[in-house]
């Protein structure tokens, strides 16, 4: 089914297609963990969340205008979802953001440089607020618009740009040893 | 003041990918597996469990489909019965027919005229 465009894989969920919604849950999946990731600062908690957003999409996806694009409306489903489990949850600071994610293929070198890239990742966007992690994420790591991320955030185009900007600052600065070698 | 430089509409490609790598661990297709299983629980899907998708479904036919048949004709039969019944003197007569043995005379199962003892005896004196 690869290469199936999102408004056909969309209806064929409407009618009940569970491998329709396994193919949207791998294109769309790693963005929205991503996205929750951000809100939750937890590995688990952010798949808790982006499981009941996935669900709670495929419940409602009759209401989806199939117009409109499909991954914006989706994120938007799964933001919530992360929203309202960091209110019903106290979020677990014991476990820092990726820092359950090792390589396993990995060599043993390789492995711990990963892992402690990440851990700087995690610090770095830790010293952001939520808006800011969202904000340069989903521009610089998912492609969406400045427009597209104020209107799912809720906020100014103008804030948006902001965010991006003074968040780039920050994470060059934090992980400019880590960016040179990336980079 | 605003201090964008002329690069900030434009996506960063170092950082883009440096928070698309390890943001994310590498089990896209465990994930998808378990989001299947989560959607299977909830009765989401044609995939879905026979007992999430209603219990009139599949359990009831397989369970209870012939002693159900069986309970609900016993009880119309008893209704009927018992409508028959209490129906005054024409419920007695087909309740009679009903239980009246084959060649017996209807008039001995009668219960609205008193049984006459000559009709009960000649059956079995013409036997004899």
């Amino acid at each position: 089914m690869a290469g199936v465009p999102d408004s056909e894989l969309v209806a064929r969920l409407v009618q009940g297609d569970e491998e329709a919604f396994g193919r949207l849950v791998a294109e769309h999946g790693p963005a929205a963990r991503r996205l929750a990731r951000l809100v939750l600062r937890d590995a688990n908690d952010a798949d808790d969340a982006v499981q009941d957003g996935l669900l709670a999409a495929w419940r409602s996806i009759a209401r989806f205008d199939p117009r409109r694009p499909f991954r914006p409306w989706l994120m938007r489903i799964v933001l919530n979802a992360a929203r309202d489990l960091r209110r019903r949850r106290t979020v677990r600071q014991t476990q820092a953001l990726g820092g359950d994610e090792t390589s396993r293929e990995a060599a043993p070198d390789r492995q711990a440089g990963r892992a402690l890239l990440r851990a700087r990742l995690a610090e770095a966007l830790a010293t952001l607020p939520e808006r800011a992690r969202v904000a340069v994420t989903l521009f610089d790591a998912e492609g969406y618009s400045h427009g597209e991320i104020a209107e799912l955030l809720d906020v100014p185009e103008g804030t948006v740009r902001s965010d991006v900007f003074h968040a780039r600052r920050n994470l060059r600065v934090l992980l400019a040893p880590f960016l040179e070698e990336v980079g | 003041m605003k201090d964008f430089d002329s690069s900030d509409h434009r996506p960063d490609p170092v950082i883009g990918r440096l928070l698309r790598e390890h943001l994310v661990p590498d089990d896209k297709d465990a994930f998808v597996v378990r989001m299947q299983a989560a959607a299977r629980q909830e009765g989401l899907g044609r995939g879905a469990p026979a007992q999430r998708r209603g219990f009139f479904a599949l359990e009831l036919p397989e369970a209870w489909f012939r002693p159900g048949i069986a309970a609900a004709a016993a009880l119309l039969v008893g209704v009927l019965v018992g409508v028959r019944v209490t129906d005054g003197g024409s419920g007695s007569v087909w309740l009679a027919e009903a239980l009246r043995p084959a060649g017996a005379p209807a008039e001995l199962f009668a219960v609205d005229a008193r049984p006459d003892p000559q009709l009960f005896l000649a059956p079995l004196l013409e036997a004899q």
